[in-house]
């Protein structure tokens, strides 16, 4: 069984989410419709990928699914996603690192301008 | 029977004259009522009770009820005999300065609502405090606090102590609905009564309390051990639990799955037996797996335990050992709180591990911990065990280790749990529980050859076994995870197609060979060709940009994925 745990922060001006463990087609949907219960519906929600031990195309497919959703109600979602991680190599791989808003860690990530 | 001491208490309770001066606590408020009795005025069948009714009082057969049948024919012959409207019986409760309303005839709501009298106060409360009978003619003109007797519409109530072996255990009292003077014959009776059955009562509430005491210790028991271990990709576990003869004792084995395909083990044993060690020992279990899940340091972990049980149960003391095992680099570290070391069975003699093991829990103040590190063999067994296992009275500890380690030549974890057990100890006698935990990460084979359900679920197991392989095989660190997840989506593909096609097991397998890795995944299914930018379609740029070649073979049967990397490392 894919086992992933969420940590989710809410802040005045942002909330964050923290995804660790292994992200796969057996627990993506779950992770996705709770992701999306965290997040913050018009303001930003970074999602933290940098503690991830496994992330394929069911992740990719995760991120830019909740990203799109998000849009549609005036919401931010920015990536936290390290070159160097899983996460990171996965998008990279994917060729799709750079698509959608990202920055290599949280801190970046709540620094960056709207 | 104590009757001269009753003889006593009635004379002293029965004044015979008038002005004769009695205690003002068993006036009860009862004011002008002579407290003397003419004989000429009593009334009642029972005036003298035949010696057959008091026997049938203390029928032994009465014991075999159980304390609330007891109660309840005791009650039901008293009534008779005594010729009353109700009969009650309360105990002492346990801890508390209280009596409980058990068991009532006439007077259920006492019962049912759970009357509690304070000793000292009220009519029973008083017999309780003073030991001695009291009499109320008239219950509207005393101090009655339990509401329920006035409510039922007793006039007059004659109440005894119960007493076994100079400790008082209860009260039992009778009450008469019309106004009732009771004689000095009545009170002899229901004394008499009182003693033949106090006895009895006493029996069957201790034997009731144990009862209850084992079944708790037995349904605790029975709840708290993992029922089943977890099943996990590359390590092998087994694991015992030998209850002690006579009580629930305070050992536990813990396996956690934890991330990333390790694994932690936990062993340990609270001081003390009973109940109360059993519920110590779940409430560490639990504590000690909730940290486990949170951070990965054994040593830490310790520490949180250590300062759970400083917190919450000072008193509490353990000994406990935590490994975490991690099959993808073969190593193991330890953590130890005063427990016996971890015993190794490999190529070599058994070997005790040489551990530093930090105080017990609960032992001291702010106990530091500290976890090592060393590398396990494919095939080498790590075994936990409590001190059950090695010791004996009147020997040494270090005798027990030493049998310990001339028993131990299995290496599977089953078979090693099994001969340790045969050898070392008889289940039958075991004066202290025991448990023991083995585990083993399997050796490698040369070629890889996985059957995976089709199931999604199934795929972090392969996934886990996969990366074991790669590592055990030395394949470079910094390629390990574009394989595995390569590999991974093939496989998570295969699940996929496999739901439209035939229900068969999906095949992984991962041989080295002189160009360097191949990896096929092999399914049933139906294939179709993927559209871009979606999953499926990702997955395939994904295979193609982490691996040197990506080769995809479709027939009527189904479809293989053949993936390739060279292996030298890149310069």
């Amino acid at each position: 069984m894919s086992s992933a745990a969420l940590d989710i922060r809410a802040y005045p001006e942002c909330t964050v989410i923290a995804v660790q463990g292994d992200v796969d087609s057996a627990n993506a949907a779950a992770l996705s419709s709770a992701i999306e219960r965290a997040a913050d519906a018009h303001g930003r929600t970074i999602l933290d990928l940098n503690d991830l031990d496994y992330f394929d195309s069911a992740g990719i497919h995760l991120v830019f699914g909740l990203a799109r959703r998000l849009a549609e109600h005036g919401g931010e979602l920015i990536l936290a996603a390290h070159p160097t991680s899983v996460a990171g190599a996965t998008l990279r791989y994917a060729n799709a690192s750079g698509v959608l808003a990202s920055a290599d860690s949280v801190q970046a990530a709540r620094e960056a301008p709207r | 029977m104590a009757t001269l001491s009753w003889t006593l208490a009635v004379h002293r309770f029965w004044p015979m004259s008038a002005d004769h001066q009695s205690d003002s606590d068993l006036r009860a408020g009862v004011g002008h009522v002579p407290l003397a009795v003419d004989a000429s005025k009593v009334r009642g069948a029972a005036a003298v009770a035949s010696s057959e009714d008091l026997y049938r009082l203390s029928d032994p057969l009465l014991s075999e009820l159980g304390l609330e049948g007891l109660l309840d024919a005791v009650l039901g012959r008293i009534r008779q005999i005594l010729a009353v409207d109700t009969v009650a019986v309360l105990l002492t409760v346990d801890g508390a300065d209280e009596l409980m309303a058990r068991a009532a005839k006439g007077l259920e709501a006492e019962v049912e609502q759970r009357v509690r009298i304070p000793i000292g106060k009220g009519f029973a409360g008083r017999i309780a405090s003073s030991r001695r009978p009291i009499f109320v003619p008239d219950v509207n003109e005393a101090d009655i606090i339990n509401p329920i007797l006035r409510q039922i519409g007793i006039r007059s109530l004659l109440g005894v102590p119960l007493i076994v072996e100079g400790n008082l255990i209860g009260v039992l009292h009778v009450g008469s609905l019309t106004p009732r003077e009771f004689s000095a014959e009545d009170a002899e009776l229901l004394a008499l009564a009182a003693a033949r059955v106090a006895p009895a009562i006493e029996r069957a509430r201790l034997f009731d309390e144990l009862g209850r005491q084992r079944s708790v210790a037995e349904a605790l028991q029975r709840g708290l051990l993992p029922d089943r271990l977890p099943l996990l990709p590359d390590v092998e576990v087994a694991a015992r639990y030998v209850p002690a003869r006579d009580e629930v004792g305070g050992d536990w084995y813990d396996v956690i799955e934890l991330r990333g395909g390790r694994v932690g083990v936990a062993i340990g044993d609270v001081v003390g037996h009973g109940v109360r060690a059993a519920t110590l020992m779940a409430q560490l279990r639990a504590v000690l797996r909730s940290c486990a899940l949170q951070q990965e340091d054994p040593a830490r972990v310790l520490s949180q335990v250590d300062h759970y049980v400083q917190h919450s149960h000072p008193s509490g003391l353990a000994t406990v050992a935590y490994v975490v095992l991690d099959p993808g680099t073969g190593t193991a570290r330890i953590a130890v709180a005063g427990h016996p070391p971890p015993l190794l069975v490999g190529a070599a003699t058994p070997r005790l591990l040489s551990t530093r093991s930090g105080p017990p829990i609960g032992a001291v103040p702010f106990a530091r911990y500290t976890a090592q590190t060393l590398a396990i063999a494919r095939g080498e067994t790590m075994l936990l065990y409590t001190d059950g296992l090695v010791e004996r009275r009147g020997e040494s500890i270090d005798t027990g280790l030493q049998r310990l380690r001339e028993a131990a030549s299995e290496h599977e974890p089953e078979l090693l749990c099994a001969q340790l057990l045969d050898a070392l100890v008889d289940t039958q006698r075991a004066a202290d529980d025991i448990a023991l935990v083995a585990l083993r990460m399997p050796t490698l084979s040369p070629a890889l050859d996985l059957h995976l359900p089709v199931s999604r679920k199934a795929l972090a197991t392969a996934r886990h076994q996969l990366r074991g392989w790669l590592l055990g095989h030395e394949v470079p660190r910094s390629m390990v995870g574009g394989i595995v997840l390569a590999a991974g989506e093939a496989l998570a593909n295969a699940v996929e197609h496999a739901y439209s096609g035939g229900g068969e097991d999906i095949r992984l397998q991962a041989f080295l060979d002189a160009d360097g890795l191949a990896i096929t995944v092999t399914d049933h299914g139906a294939w179709r060709p993927p559209r871009e930018n979606t999953d499926r379609g990702r997955g395939l740029a994904i295979m193609r940009a982490a691996m040197d070649d990506v080769e995809l073979t479709h027939g009527d049967q189904g479809t293989t994925v053949t993936l390739r990397h060279r292996l030298e490392a890149a310069p």
